[in-house]
């Protein structure tokens, strides 16, 4: 496999991501809510600069002809890759969905912003060649690129998932753990986080880890199983200079995800899909590429070959 | 000033990130990118509880070390008067708990307890989604709780917090 097939899987992958969230999104019965509760956030305020718009996207019609036409675009996209415009406004499209998935709650989703950001990224940088689902499936092509502006296209794809992880275990260990004595990993944290998350209604409804919690070598576990995946998001910058560390990352991270589906009812999946398109596979040649001033010194210092 | 603090030392920590793989030895407009990127991550890092900065948004998911164990629960009786949850699923799927959390900020800002024209509109809302969606008889009272979980006996405590009653609180 080289860079142009795994980058197109990504953008193929992350165009069925969306398809699924926004077919799954309830997004016409926004329009039964109350229009002066909507706070578009951000840029989102753009969108209703005119005081009119606001009457007129939150109808029953437009909001379910928009996520009709998102689909069919997502769906064109994944078909037509040549035509560069097709899949700027497509991500124009589930920009704007976004925002008015985000326009009457107040709190911004984590699991879709990866995704989003990605997408951002494919329409900024149209020149990368991409292959459409069609291309992808044909066997015995000859793709011969793997030039460095392929690699450092994914370099991009995967800074957008080491970013957030990293700026996590961050505000963990800095604000979280060193200005309060590192309490978060040792006191009762953990049991509260687990106990309000276990309670509080959701789509998942899984409520069993309370319980498990009363027993102390498992809650000694699951601290300390806090600590290792908060230590792995603050170096997850180190996924891009050893294959080692990055096999290790993934092994911890992935099933730290289905661990908080049971005991928080909380599942970035989306996450652990593009983990998986992004860190597991064609790594063999990646590792060359993304050379920077950290491989050298780890180099120098004989950590890594 | 501690806000500035913040901005800087996120700022300093990612373009550190960049130093040590390759973000600086991209293509200028690569490089353009991801510094616009990393510039505007650190601003929102920094100015929590404000969203102006979206789609660059704050990320800090369980990082107080004394968290409080609470929620807010929103119990409904339909015709039957059969008690279920509202299921927030319907107006929301991928961030439902992020409604719930809105319909609180709006009980929160008018301190009471009942009879709120904003607040009951909004409900009433919700029950033509739930009548739509649902069950359409929709609900005829709906009862906000704030609870408050015990961390050492696990006991749930009820604190109501708002009530809207389809006969005493219809705006319409």
């Amino acid at each position: 496999m080289n860079n142009i097939i795994q980058i197109s899987i990504i953008r193929n992958l992350l165009l069925c991501i969306w398809i699924f969230l926004i077919a799954m999104a309830p997004l016409q019965n926004l329009a039964y809510l109350p229009l002066e509760n909507i706070e578009p956030w951000g840029i989102g305020k753009i969108l209703f600069i005119i005081p009119e718009l606001k009457s007129l996207i939150y109808t029953e019609f437009f909001l379910f002809f928009i996520k009709i036409l998102t689909i069919i675009l997502c769906i064109c996209s994944l078909f037509f890759t040549k035509q560069k415009w097709l899949f700027l406004i497509t991500v124009f499209s589930i920009f704007i969905i976004d925002i008015i998935l985000k326009s009457h709650n107040g709190f911004i989703n984590h699991a879709q912003m990866a995704s989003l950001y990605m997408l951002i990224i494919f329409a900024i940088f149209p020149n990368i060649k991409i292959l459409s689902i069609n291309e992808l499936l044909r066997k015995n092509q000859k793709i011969t690129s793997n030039s460095i502006e392929y690699s450092d296209f994914l370099y991009l794809l995967k800074l957008v998932i080491i970013i957030p992880y990293s700026m996590l275990g961050f505000e963990r260990i800095v604000f979280g753990g060193l200005f309060n004595g590192f309490t978060l990993f040792y006191g009762d944290a953990l049991e509260k986080y687990i106990l309000k998350t276990s309670y509080t209604h959701a789509k998942y409804t899984f409520n069993f880890f309370p319980d498990l919690y009363e027993i102390p070598t498992f809650a000694t576990l699951l601290n300390i199983g806090f600590l290792i995946v908060t230590l792995m998001e603050l170096f997850s910058i180190g996924i891009l200079f050893s294959s080692l560390f990055r096999k290790i990352w993934v092994l911890i991270i992935i099933p730290f995800h289905i661990i908080t589906l049971f005991s928080m009812n909380i599942f970035f999946w989306e996450n652990v899909l593009l983990i998986i398109a992004l860190f597991t596979i064609n790594q063999r040649n990646q590792l060359r590429y993304d050379v920077g001033f950290g491989r050298f010194i780890l180099k120098k210092l004989k950590i890594i070959r | 000033m501690y806000i500035a603090l913040r901005i800087l030392l996120y700022l300093i920590f990612l373009l550190a990130l960049l130093l040590i793989s390759k973000g600086f030895r991209l293509n200028l407009k690569m490089k353009a990118f991801v510094i616009i990127f990393v510039v505007f991550l650190s601003i929102a890092q920094g100015v929590i509880g404000d969203r102006v900065f979206y789609p660059f948004v704050y990320w800090g998911m369980y990082v107080s070390p004394n968290p409080s164990p609470d929620f807010v629960e929103y119990t409904i009786k339909d015709v039957n008067e059969i008690e279920s949850k509202y299921p927030f699923e319907i107006l929301s799927f991928s961030s439902p708990r992020a409604l719930e959390y809105k319909l609180y900020d709006l009980i929160k800002a008018c301190e009471c307890e009942n009879s709120d024209p904003i607040i009951d509109k909004y409900i009433s809302s919700m029950k033509d989604v739930y009548s739509k969606e649902i069950d359409k008889n929709g609900f005829i009272e709906m009862k906000i709780n704030y609870i408050t979980i015990d961390i050492g006996t696990k006991e749930l405590q009820e604190e109501l917090l708002y009530t809207w009653n389809s006969n005493s609180n219809n705006p319409n």
